[in-house]
């Protein structure tokens, strides 16, 4: 027993059960993916974010102090060179001295590291004798405190160190990497929030492609992807797909009806035929008679033949495999041509064919096929008028384009068979009594969209306007056309 | 499951990282720290004492630097060190300021 069609739909735009199975599945939907991807951007963004203020605030302490420090040595360094060793003695007890903020730290030592200056009690043991920067552990008062100190070889083999209290600034510090690490927490927290939703958002704008495709696949043609209105990326996507499916089913229509058409129409002939060649077969009396039946089987058949070939013609044209081999025509010489031909059989049955042709109307097409549509429309023309009517084949540059028209005076085709007139087969109630196929306008419209044109068919008051609407070759070269 | 496991985990892992950024190398000893010696109350004295030398050879500093020395010297003298060599500082550096300034 199968599910209902409803049932398989709504399943259908979920995650296949062996996707969804394990760790790998789960982070091959695209979903997640896109989930992945935000939260990575966001963790990035988060990231740098912090590096700068980190940047911008402990590490700028820490650059400012440090800077104070190398100019604080600089100068004493200056004042041993001056005063020599009693001068820069004085100089570290002045500065002790004069310290409001209670944050310096000097320290003069002999080279057998004894005690000159400072006020540090002794050289630290934890460190090396050959340190430029480093941090120190002081007890200041009975409180350990941090102290960044420079270190300074003097000469004789003494040692200056030179250093600020940044016990302060290490709290600081402290409480600045807290609040970032606080940060990334919600950071993360925040991501992966806007990781679900992005999830979220991306699994609901596919689920109505997924059950539409699904539901088309399943047979139900007429199904449609919801448009929000929004006008976005996905309403877009949406109208693509939607315009896809129209087409599909248009194109099935057509097949459809060709099919039919093919069985419908073609069966009488072939019918006909094989009455001839039966008949022929039990009734003839003399060779002449069999010969005579054979060869009307002979053009019926020749008539199928011609109606198939037609097809493939089309079929050849709307594959588009002829467009490689466009190339520049100017359609005006081609259909003086054609009016030179048409005029003489027009007049054989009193019509009158009457031809405004610009010097030059440059295309870019198969100057073949182009021939091909206009006879057709001119045979069109000349089958449907009356006798004594009036045939008008007329091309001018408009906007862009070419533009030829072929009016005749005939019965028309009313305004609710014209849209399907271009259709294979469509034979309106006028031209059920004259001979033809139902192909010729079907021709003149795939020549038409294959060269990106339009066929309008219009109404000639009384009779058929034919409008075929080709773009310029060079939209400048169809403004010289003059008629 | 393993999700779930995964998310109990970080989030009982979350009170012990953030106290991490709060916690310093604290393996050193006080003992084995060099000492700040100018907390003590023979510093005290020897800034008074500069105090004084600054005032014989500058003249008497402003009323400020007055009041600042002997408010120095009297938290010094209740076992105030900090805050009394703090005074003495500021009364220094104005004694200084005044030894310098042009007269």
């Amino acid at each position: 027993m199968t599910d209902a069609p409803g049932e398989r739909q709504a399943e259908a735009w979920r995650p296949a059960p062996h996707r969804d199975g394990g760790a790998g599945g789960f982070f091959s939907q695209a979903g997640v993916r896109f989930g992945m991807i935000y939260a990575c951007l966001f963790g990035a963004s988060s990231l740098a974010l912090a590096a700068f203020l980190w940047w911008s605030t402990a590490g700028l302490l820490d650059r400012q102090n440090e800077a104070a420090i190398t100019v604080d040595t600089q100068g004493l360094v200056d004042r041993l060179a001056e005063g020599g060793l009693p001068a820069l003695i004085d100089t570290i007890e002045q500065r002790i001295a004069g310290n409001i903020d209670d944050d310096s730290v000097y320290l003069l030592v002999d080279s057998g590291l004894k005690r000159l200056a400072g006020n540090l009690d002794r050289w630290p043991t934890s460190v090396p004798a050959d340190f430029e920067w480093t941090d120190l552990r002081i007890d200041r008062g009975g409180l350990k405190a941090l102290a960044r100190v420079h270190h300074e070889e003097l000469a004789g083999g003494m040692h200056l160190l030179v250093g600020r209290d940044v016990e302060s600034r290490v709290q600081l510090r402290g409480i600045v990497a807290d609040a970032m690490l606080w940060a990334a927490v919600i950071a993360v927290l925040l991501g992966t929030v806007g990781a679900m939703a992005v999830r979220g958002l991306f699994r609901a704008t596919l689920a109505d492609i997924s059950a539409t495709a699904a539901a088309v696949s399943a047979g139900d043609l007429g199904r449609r992807v919801k448009v929000t209105g929004h006008s976005d990326e996905f309403d877009v996507l949406a109208e693509t797909i939607n315009d896809m499916l129209d087409r599909i089913a248009r194109l099935m229509d057509g097949v459809r009806q060709v099919s039919n058409a093919i069985a419908h129409d073609l069966r009488t002939p072939i019918t006909r035929a094989r009455m001839r060649l039966e008949d022929a077969a039990t009734t003839a009396r003399s060779e002449a008679d069999l010969r005579q039946a054979i060869e009307r089987a002979q053009s019926d058949l020749d008539g199928i033949v011609a109606v198939f070939q037609a097809l493939l013609r089309i079929a050849e044209i709307e594959a588009g495999s002829r467009r490689s081999a466009f190339t520049q025509v100017d359609v005006a010489p081609l259909l003086s041509d054609l009016a030179e031909l048409y005029e003489a059989a027009a007049e054989e049955t009193g019509q009158t064919l009457a031809a405004r042709i610009p010097p030059h109307a440059m295309v870019f097409g198969d100057r073949d096929m182009i021939q091909q549509a206009m006879a057709n429309l001119l045979d069109n023309a000349m089958k449907f008028s009356p006798p004594q009517g009036m045939i008008r084949l007329s091309a001018q540059a408009v906007a862009g384009a070419i533009e030829i028209v072929v009016a005749d005076d005939g019965p028309g085709i009313p305004q609710q068979d014209r849209e399907r007139a271009t259709e294979r087969f469509f034979r309106g109630e006028s031209a059920r009594s004259t001979p033809g196929s139902g192909l010729g306008l079907a021709l003149v419209q795939a020549v038409a969209m294959l060269h990106g044109g339009v066929l309008r068919l219009e109404d000639n008051a009384p009779g058929l306007k034919a409008v075929l609407h080709l773009p310029a070759a060079d939209p400048a070269a169809g403004s010289q056309v003059v008629e | 499951m393993s999700r779930q496991c995964l998310l109990r985990a970080a989030l009982l892992a979350i009170p012990l990282v953030v106290p991490a950024g709060m916690v310093r190398a604290s393996g050193e000893r006080m003992g084995d720290m060099p000492r700040v010696i100018t907390h003590t109350r023979e510093y005290c004295e020897e800034l008074s004492a500069r105090a004084g030398q600054l005032r014989l050879a500058h003249g008497r500093g402003p009323a400020e630097a007055e009041l600042l020395a002997a408010e120095g010297d009297r938290l010094c003298a209740q076992g105030q060190i900090r805050p009394g060599i703090m005074r003495l500082r500021r009364a220094i550096m104005l004694l200084r300021a005044e030894g310098t300034a042009p007269r």
